[in-house]
């Protein structure tokens, strides 16, 4: 079947097989590799991508449920110039991440978090993150991340 | 892999120095490229078929409704694959072929077949 998304603010239309999930369109026929397939059971939240501004585990998503909706992945969130989107750069600051594998998930994550709680607490941001597994950082640094972000936003409001 | 940066006032000193990693970037960014998003044209996919009991004898394994998938270029099972493990394993002593069912027994007398017919050869 033909589906057609706006990714990044870019047309994509491609013929898939009515199965395909919405992360199996991004990376394989966007060659979107950005966006992670983790667990492929909604555990790990490695895939979470925006579909019209709202994250969503897209290994959870047929291509054809998000039909004609605007989706953003980690590739769509730095300016054209190259310079990090204010989360990314609050996880590089705080060491908010290792190996980077789940990355991608927990910043998309986190904006669309500190986008519906603009002020969130400590409590606010590891409750709105259990759904984003990380191997390696212990979380700590990565709600640190999200809460110096969410302070960037608002002094830049 | 990490560069110096915020360094007030300690000139020239690195230890105790806050440092940024130079991966990041391209972590933070999706540029980064892990094994599974490396295309390789041409590629085949391996599946593996686990047992559905955990504890059980395999007697036989019926393979025809796997190949007559659209796609599908080999199902390799255990028998097959074990015995071109061994095989490889004992090529160095010029073993070619083994008779299933490969028994310790039997992997024992074909090397020892092996090694007499090397020494006939001397």
């Amino acid at each position: 079947m033909r589906i057609a998304m706006t990714v990044n603010g870019r047309n994509e239309e491609h013929e898939v097989e009515p199965r395909t999930l919405l992360v199996n369109f991004l990376r394989e026929a966007c060659a979107l590799t950005g966006t992670k397939v983790g667990c492929d059971t909604s555990s790990c939240g490695a895939c979470t991508v925006l579909v019209a501004g709202e994250s969503v585990k897209s290994c959870t998503m047929l291509a054809a449920q998000a039909d004609g909706a605007a989706i953003t992945t980690i590739e769509g969130l730095a300016g054209a110039d190259g310079s990090l989107h204010p989360m990314q750069a609050a996880f590089q600051e705080n060491h908010g991440l290792q190996c980077g594998f789940c990355t991608a998930g927990m910043v998309m994550a986190s904006v669309s978090l500190i986008e519906e709680q603009p002020s969130p607490t400590e409590r606010d941001v590891r409750e709105g993150l259990e759904g984003n597994l990380c191997r390696c950082t212990g979380y700590h640094n990565i709600v640190k991340a999200v809460l110096a972000a969410a302070d960037t936003a608002r002094a830049s409001r | 892999v990490t560069a110096v940066v915020d360094n007030p006032g300690v000139t020239g000193k690195v230890m105790g120095t806050r440092v940024l990693r130079v991966e990041d970037p391209a972590l933070l960014t999706g540029e980064s490229r892990y094994t599974d998003d490396i295309v390789v044209p041409g590629a085949l996919h391996v599946r593996i078929v686990r047992s559905s009991v955990a504890h059980a004898r395999i007697v036989s394994i019926d393979t025809t409704a796997a190949l007559a998938e659209p796609g599908v270029v080999a199902v390799v099972t255990g028998p097959p694959a074990v015995i071109n493990a061994i095989v490889d394993a004992l090529s160095h002593l010029g073993v070619t072929d083994i008779t299933m069912p490969a028994t310790p027994e039997r992997v024992w007398a074909t090397m020892q077949e092996a090694a007499v017919t090397q020494g006939d050869a001397r």
